[in-house]
């Protein structure tokens, strides 16, 4: 056998590529070539399982951002997680001091709806069964609706309330009086802690989020990429270039037997025959 | 009782021989018959015209390339086209995701907080352990990271679909001026292709009749070594034991058979130790053969013209 058929039938074997066209056509393979990718496309671009693959990558974008707004997920190191452990608990002596009857009924926690798989999971002191946030809380603390705004409360919530460290100190003084220990401790907390949060990353989702923020960002960026009803989505730019793929192989079924993507002659053209 | 017992085992095993024999002939047949006629990929995922139609396809295709490259206008155009509106749209997103940490597209997420939180004069700083979860669009295992990198990825499926239609669409001359030397090439390649099978279907005819009667031939010798071991111990137990004298000479009878049978199977033995060897190493030098492009090119040394030194 010569040189030249064993090189022909080389890619047809188990290490081959089986790309016969390669070893045939001469200066042709490249447009047989490029032909058969387009035929192959029409068959296998699959735009659902482009879409899938998206979702999931956006999906666990919006999950995290929003655990970490919400303050589901602690951010914090160690030394400052346990600030925020100590000041959810009622009985602590470091910032009990001075505080009436009301003080002894909340523990404020950072969010009601704590990761529990993380380490740095804050629980709630009390048991009163009540709790507090934006949707049974007003902006002094007052209950709103049939929930008492009481027992476990939701610092990140409520605390969009305020509009200063201050602020927040005079909200408090109100609900536990001037001398409770807790209240300028929670409202250095705002001062260096919340507050940066909200500007940079943004509200919890509970609370309409404002431009420049991470989460008004990433709330913007979600149907651009997955709403169909949108002109120029990332998923109706996929549907339209799937519409046009289908609409090639219609117009092609006049030359089936060359084009057909599935039986068709270009679709037919890998030799890996033998292994 | 020996020869019974080793005879037994011979018996049941005979069946493998026919099989192994048109196991090896029937896979070098089947190759060169798919590679002219077309078959299934090794891997199942598709499929092999065959060479004789694709060689008769040429004519066809040739006639028909306008026709499918004015079909694809849409995957050629630029500027314009659902085709092309549809990868702008999903490149224009894909800057919006740059933009998720920073706002900028350059870096990432600003979020350090003052330490300790408590503190009315916080005296050091603390990064959020989010900001490197985030990350950028440009790093590696970071959520933004990966959600641009799925964008970008479904708009290259798109934009490589696209260039494919393009670089075909400028191909048909070529195309169109190489068919007949394609059709030439291929013909010859079928050509040797035939030369080769029809060389291979004389060596495999010798595997034939071991492939259709080696079963039946072996079993046939082994149930005749069985039956005259039989008639020997019959022989031998009517005449020690139940004292018929006359009875040894279906003793000596089957003495006479069993020694004729074992001088078949001597000559039989010397047969298959040249036969079995050449099988073996047939499907040895297969194996290495297919392994890799340098051993399938490459001519063993036995076969080489004497005037080529090793």
């Amino acid at each position: 056998m010569s040189n030249t058929t064993l090189d022909q039938i080389s890619v047809c074997m188990p290490y081959g590529d089986g790309i016969i066209v390669n070893k045939v056509a001469g200066t042709a393979a490249a447009g047989i070539n490029n032909l058969t990718s387009v035929i192959s496309s029409l068959k296998n671009f699959n735009n659902a399982t482009l879409q899938s693959y998206i979702t999931g990558n956006l999906t666990a974008l919006y999950s995290a951002c929003k655990s970490y707004a919400n303050g589901d997920i602690s951010d914090l190191d160690t030394t400052n997680n346990n600030i925020l452990a100590g000041l959810s608990d009622p009985t602590n002596t470091t910032g009990n001091a001075g505080c009436n009857a009301a003080f002894s009924s909340d523990s404020w926690v950072p969010s009601n709806n704590q990761d529990s798989s993380y380490s740095t999971a804050i629980s709630c002191k009390v048991s009163n069964g009540n709790s507090g946030a934006l949707s049974n809380c007003d902006n002094t603390f007052a209950t709103v609706g049939g929930s008492t705004c009481q027992g476990c409360m939701d610092s990140t919530q409520l605390l969009t309330y305020a509009s200063s460290g201050a602020n927040l100190v005079t909200k408090l003084d109100s609900r536990y009086t001037a001398a409770c220990a807790f209240n300028p401790l929670l409202g250095n907390v705002w001062d260096n802690y919340y507050t940066i949060k909200y500007t940079n990353l943004g509200f919890p989702t509970a609370k309409v989020q404002v431009v420049g923020t991470v989460m008004y960002r990433v709330q913007q960026l979600i149907p651009t990429i997955n709403d169909t009803t949108v002109a120029t989505s990332v998923f109706k730019s996929l549907n339209d270039f799937r519409s046009v793929l289908d609409t090639i192989n219609t117009n092609l079924a006049a030359v089936n037997s060359l084009t057909d993507p599935t039986y068709g002659m270009l679709a037919g053209l890998n030799c890996k025959l033998f292994g | 009782m020996l020869v019974i017992a080793t005879s037994i085992y011979g018996f049941v095993n005979a069946s493998n021989v026919g099989p192994a024999f048109n196991s090896l002939s029937c896979s070098l047949a089947v190759f060169t018959d798919d590679l002219l006629n077309g078959a299934v990929t090794t891997n199942q995922s598709s499929f092999f015209v065959g060479l004789s139609t694709f060689s008769s396809n040429l004519t066809d295709l040739n006639t028909n390339l306008n026709t499918i490259s004015t079909n694809m206008n849409d995957l050629k155009a630029s500027g314009s086209g659902t085709s092309d509106a549809a990868v702008t749209n999903v490149q224009a997103v894909e800057g919006n995701i740059k933009l998720i940490p920073d706002n900028a597209g350059t870096g990432l997420m600003t979020l350090t907080y003052n330490t300790p939180i408590n503190s009315a004069a916080p005296g050091g700083t603390l990064a959020s352990t989010f900001i490197n979860k985030l990350g950028k669009w440009d790093t590696s295992g970071t959520l933004v990271y990966n959600l641009y990198t799925a964008v970008v990825y479904a708009r290259a499926m798109m934009k490589g679909i696209k260039d494919s239609a393009v670089s075909f669409d400028g191909q048909i001359a070529t195309i169109n001026s190489q068919v007949g030397t394609m059709q030439t090439t291929i013909n010859n390649l079928i050509t040797n292709v035939k030369d080769m099978d029809s060389g291979l279907s004389t060596y495999l005819s010798y595997l034939n009749y071991p492939g259709s009667y080696g079963n039946l031939g072996m079993q046939g010798f082994y149930g005749f070594l069985i039956l005259f071991s039989f008639f020997a111990l019959l022989g031998t137990l009517l005449t020690v034991c139940c004292d018929k004298a006359g009875c040894r000479h279906l003793m000596y009878l089957s003495c006479i058979f069993l020694f004729l049978g074992a001088l078949f199977a001597f000559i039989v033995a010397v047969l298959f130790s040249i036969f079995v060897p050449i099988f073996t190493w047939t499907c040895q030098y297969l194996n290495t053969t297919v392994s890799s492009a340098a051993n399938f090119q490459s001519k063993p040394i036995f076969i080489q013209p004497t005037s080529v030194p090793f």
